[in-house]
């Protein structure tokens, strides 16, 4: 939430970076703060995951004949940690949204853009503007521009569209600038209203917005953090330890033995799965019953996410964090994905459905279904 | 708004027409903020001056406006004892180039010339 610090005589505003796992977020504010000359601070990250959140503090620009004081957040794109990535969502003036243009990576990005939707549907206050950074431009096969638009006016979202390639460091600064520009636009909107604060800003560095996280959490998320990739409390306070490189280590072997290998898919899922996991109930056991009347040859990407297409007509999708011992776990996000989906336009016939399914290992998985238009 | 790279280039050729380039800016009139920035100094802080020079830039449309004059603002052109400051806006109105040069070094006709050469390519 934006305000003005009395005490540097400048207006702070927060740009939230948000996407998909895997989208470029991370490299993104990376190539911004090469850019930028200012150094990003992550918190917690482990195998280029985040954990919390990445952060940037840049002040640069004048609004209004004070200093722009710009808190550059990304936030963890896994499922499994999407009550935080809410709680971010909800502190921003403007968001980039780093979308993938991979096929894979683009099927991925409407949930999640529907999920921002949701978001900022509930909050008060003038409206948070959003930038969609169509990331890996340079990838062969990448989605059209044109799909992309389309697929954002279908999601009746007004948002400006900028190409990126985030390794490369192309667009990056194009999508902030105007991301500032946005944010500006709300200050102003709430200097008119007279919302706009004049007080230091609650969080003033990396280190105060993950105490803030954690005194918010209460907790809840240690678990999330623990079953999604690795327990980090130990690595918050001795980064770099030789204690923690070896958990690290281990944890990561063990990561690597949980999750299915190339040659190891799960299950996919069919028409067997119980009444309670399915949504939409109905339509999506009808989705289920086509599935599983086709073949579908699934493939792994390097995040250790499973894709594949059933009958040409559907695009199943399960991320590496989806992946639950036991079926209440997964039940838990299957009901959250569910209201995100549900707060998006219905479509008719079904054009996506969520499924938590037996993977054939002993485990649960969590799926999306998506109709390829 | 053009992208970083193409600006980058942009500032590149420009450099290569004229000598005692001191620092060369893209900036957002709007945020004041940089799209693509390059020094040879490392003292000269570039983001400040850009910020600043978009205040600049705004109060002189302010005081066109004032005056009700009907025409375009090209370019701005600032004499120090010791330097050459040129701000140009690049195509879209929306951005301004923002340059400083030595003034033993160079001369605003050459500034201009390959300014005005270089931006065509911009748009």
């Amino acid at each position: 939430m934006a305000t003005l610090d009395p005490r540097s005589d400048a207006v702070v505003i927060r740009i939230v970076y948000d996407g998909a796992p895997g989208a470029g977020k991370t490299t993104s504010v990376r190539a911004l703060g090469r850019g930028l000359a200012s150094e990003v601070v992550t918190p917690a990250e482990v195998d280029g995951r985040t954990l919390y959140f990445d952060w940037l503090d840049y002040t640069g620009g004048l609004f209004e004949g004070r200093r722009i004081r710009c808190q550059i957040i990304s936030v963890p794109g896994q499922t499994m940690l999407a009550p935080r990535r809410r709680r971010l969502l909800e502190s921003a003036d403007a968001i980039v949204f780093v979308g993938d243009s991979t096929p894979a990576g683009f099927a991925v990005d409407r949930g999640y853009l529907g999920g921002v939707r949701s978001v900022l549907d509930n909050l008060a206050g003038p409206s948070v503007g959003i930038v969609f950074q169509a990331n890996k431009r340079d990838c062969p096969g990448a989605i059209p521009i044109e799909s992309v638009r389309s697929m954002l006016d279908e999601l009746g979202l007004r948002v400006a569209v900028i190409e990126s390639v985030a390794t490369d460091g192309n667009g990056i600064r194009e999508a902030f600038v105007f991301a500032v520009r946005l944010a500006l636009d709300r200050v102003r909107e709430l200097m008119r209203t007279g919302e706009l604060t004049t007080t230091p800003p609650e969080v003033n560095s990396a280190q105060d917005l993950l105490e803030e996280l954690k005194r918010s959490e209460a907790g809840s998320m240690d678990y999330a953090a623990l079953s999604g990739l690795v327990d980090t409390r130990l690595a918050e306070v001795q980064p770099d330890s030789i204690l923690v490189n070896s958990l690290i280590e281990a944890v990561q072997i063990k990561e690597q033995t949980l999750l299915p290998t190339a040659s190891d898919p799960p299950a996919t899922p069919d028409g067997g799965v119980a009444s309670g996991l399915i949504w939409p109930p109905v339509d999506g056991r009808l989705v289920l019953h086509e599935l599983s009347q086709s073949q579908i040859v699934l493939t792994r990407s390097e995040w250790g996410d499973w894709s594949g297409v059933a009958s040409g007509k559907w695009h199943l999708y399960t991320p590496a964090e989806a992946v639950f011992p036991e079926m209440e776990q997964g039940r838990a996000q299957l009901v959250q994905a569910a209201r995100m989906q549900a707060a998006l336009p219905r479509a008719n016939p079904v054009s996506c459905c969520l499924v938590l399914a037996a993977d054939g290992h002993g485990q649960f998985r969590l799926w999306r279904i998506e109709r390829i238009s | 708004m053009a992208n970083e790279k193409a600006l980058l280039d942009f500032f590149s050729k420009i450099e290569s027409d004229v000598n005692g380039v001191i620092a060369t800016a893209a900036v957002d009139l709007e945020s004041g903020m940089t799209l693509a920035a390059k020094t040879n100094r490392p003292e000269f802080d570039l983001a400040a001056a850009s910020a600043y020079n978009s205040e600049l830039v705004k109060q002189k449309m302010k005081i066109m406006k004032t005056l009700n004059l009907k025409c375009v603002l090209e370019d701005m052109l600032i004499t120090l004892s010791d330097q050459f400051h040129l701000i140009k806006f690049l195509p879209g109105g929306t951005s301004f180039l923002y340059l400083a040069a030595e003034r033993s070094s160079t001369n605003l006709a050459i500034l201009r010339i390959s300014v005005n050469k270089h931006v065509q390519a911009l748009s």
